[in-house]
C-alpha cells in the first residue's frame, strides 16, 4: 500500500515535471518568435515594400517634385549653353564682319591691290586742254557709280588723293605729274560704271565737246589696280 | 513563475540566435505569434480553472499556430487577403476572452468581488 502511494507520488511528481517542461518550452518558443518577429518588423519598417499607401504616395510625390526640379535645371542649363553658343557665334559673325569691313576700308584706302571686272577710260588730249577738274569729274562720276578702286595713269586714287594743276598746265595727282593720254582704271560693276561716265550730258559728253579730246570707255574683264 | 522564466529564456535565445525571417513571411509569423499567445493565455486560464492538460495544451499550441499561418497563406493564394483579418480577429477575440477569464478568476480567488 505504501509502495502504491509512493508510486503515485512519484508519478504525480513526474506529471508535474513534464507539465512544467512543456510550459517552459512553449513559453520559450513564444519568446523566440516574438523577438524574431519584432526584429523583422523593425527591418521591414525601413523597407519600401511595407510602406503604407499614403507613405508611398508621399514618396512618389517627393520624387516627382525632385524629377521636375532636375528637369527644370536641365532646361536652364540647356538655355545657358544655347546662350553661350549664340554668343560665340555672334562673336564669330562680328569678327567676320569686322574683317570684311577692314578689307573694304583697306580697299578704299588703297592699302591693298584690287583685281576684277571694271572699265578703263582712255582720254586723249592732244592740245593739253583738260585740267585737273575734268579728271576729277571723271573720277567722281565713277565713284558715284559705286567704284571699288580707281587709278589714274597707274596712280591709285584713294580717299585723300588730291588733283591739282601746276603752272605749266600739267595735272598733278598725289604729287605725281601725269600727261595725256589719261588712262583711268576703275573696278566695279561694269554696266553701272560705263553708264555713269557715258550719261547723256554727262562727263563724256562734256569732255568730247572740247577740241582734240577723245574719250573711250572699255569694258574689261580683268583689271588690276595696285596698292599705293 | 515557470512560464515567465521560459519566456525570458526564449527572448534571450531569440536575441542570441537572431533567427532570420524573410520579410515576406513576416505576416504569417505575426498571426502565428498571435495564435501562440492565445494558446498560452488559454493554458493559464485552464490552469486557473483546474483543467489544464499538457497534451491538449501543446497540441493546441502547435495546431493553432500552424493553422493561423496557413489561413493567412490560403487567403494570399486565393486572392482573399482579408482572410488575414479573419485570423487576426478570431485569435484576437479569443485572446481578449482568455485574459478576461483570467482576470475574473483572479478576482474570484482573492474574493475581491
Amino acid at each position: 500500500m505504501r509502495d502504491i502511494i509512493r508510486f503515485r507520488e512519484a508519478y504525480n511528481w513526474l506529471q508535474l515535471k513534464r507539465m512544467q517542461i512543456v510550459v517552459v518550452v512553449v513559453c520559450a518558443l513564444i519568446g523566440i518568435f516574438l523577438v524574431s518577429q519584432l526584429r523583422v518588423q523593425e527591418s521591414i519598417s525601413k523597407n519600401l515594400q511595407e510602406e503604407s499607401k499614403q507613405n508611398l504616395g508621399e514618396i512618389i510625390r517627393d520624387l516627382d517634385i525632385e524629377v521636375r526640379l532636375l528637369q527644370k535645371e536641365e532646361r536652364d542649363l540647356e538655355i545657358r549653353l544655347l546662350k553661350y553658343e549664340n554668343a560665340a557665334e555672334n562673336q564669330q559673325s562680328i569678327l567676320n564682319e569686322a574683317a570684311l569691313n577692314l578689307e573694304n576700308m583697306k580697299m578704299f584706302a588703297g592699302l591693298i591691290g584690287v583685281k576684277g571686272k571694271g572699265v578703263q577710260v582712255i582720254i586723249n588730249d592732244e592740245q593739253k586742254f583738260l585740267n585737273c577738274y575734268d579728271l576729277m569729274d571723271v573720277v567722281n562720276e565713277l565713284k558715284a557709280g559705286g567704284v571699288e578702286a580707281v587709278s589714274v595713269n597707274g596712280i591709285r586714287v584713294k580717299a585723300m588723293t588730291g588733283f591739282k594743276d601746276d603752272l605749266e598746265g600739267h595735272v598733278i595727282v598725289n604729287e605725281n605729274k601725269i600727261e595725256p593720254p589719261f588712262i583711268i582704271k576703275a573696278i566695279g560693276d561694269v554696266e553701272t560704271l560705263s553708264q555713269a561716265v557715258g550719261l547723256l550730258g554727262g562727263v563724256q559728253y562734256v569732255l568730247t565737246s572740247y577740241e582734240g579730246v577723245t574719250f573711250e570707255v572699255l569694258k574689261m574683264d580683268n583689271i588690276e589696280i595696285p596698292a599705293i | 513563475m515557470l512560464p515567465l522564466i521560459g519566456l525570458l529564456m526564449g527572448i534571450a535565445l531569440g536575441l542570441i540566435l537572431k533567427i532570420p525571417i524573410p520579410p515576406s513571411y513576416a505576416k504569417y509569423m505575426g498571426v502565428a505569434i498571435l495564435a501562440a499567445l492565445d494558446s498560452a493565455f488559454g493554458g493559464i486560464r485552464a490552469t486557473m480553472e483546474k483543467k489544464f492538460d499538457d497534451k491538449l495544451f501543446i497540441t493546441g499550441f502547435f495546431s493553432n499556430t500552424i493553422l493561423a499561418a496557413l489561413i493567412v497563406y490560403l487567403g494570399d493564394r486565393l486572392g482573399v487577403e482579408p482572410l488575414y483579418y479573419a485570423a487576426i480577429v478570431a485569435f484576437g477575440v479569443r485572446l481578449f476572452q482568455n485574459i478576461a477569464a483570467i482576470r475574473r478568476h483572479i478576482f474570484k480567488s482573492r474574493h475581491w468581488e
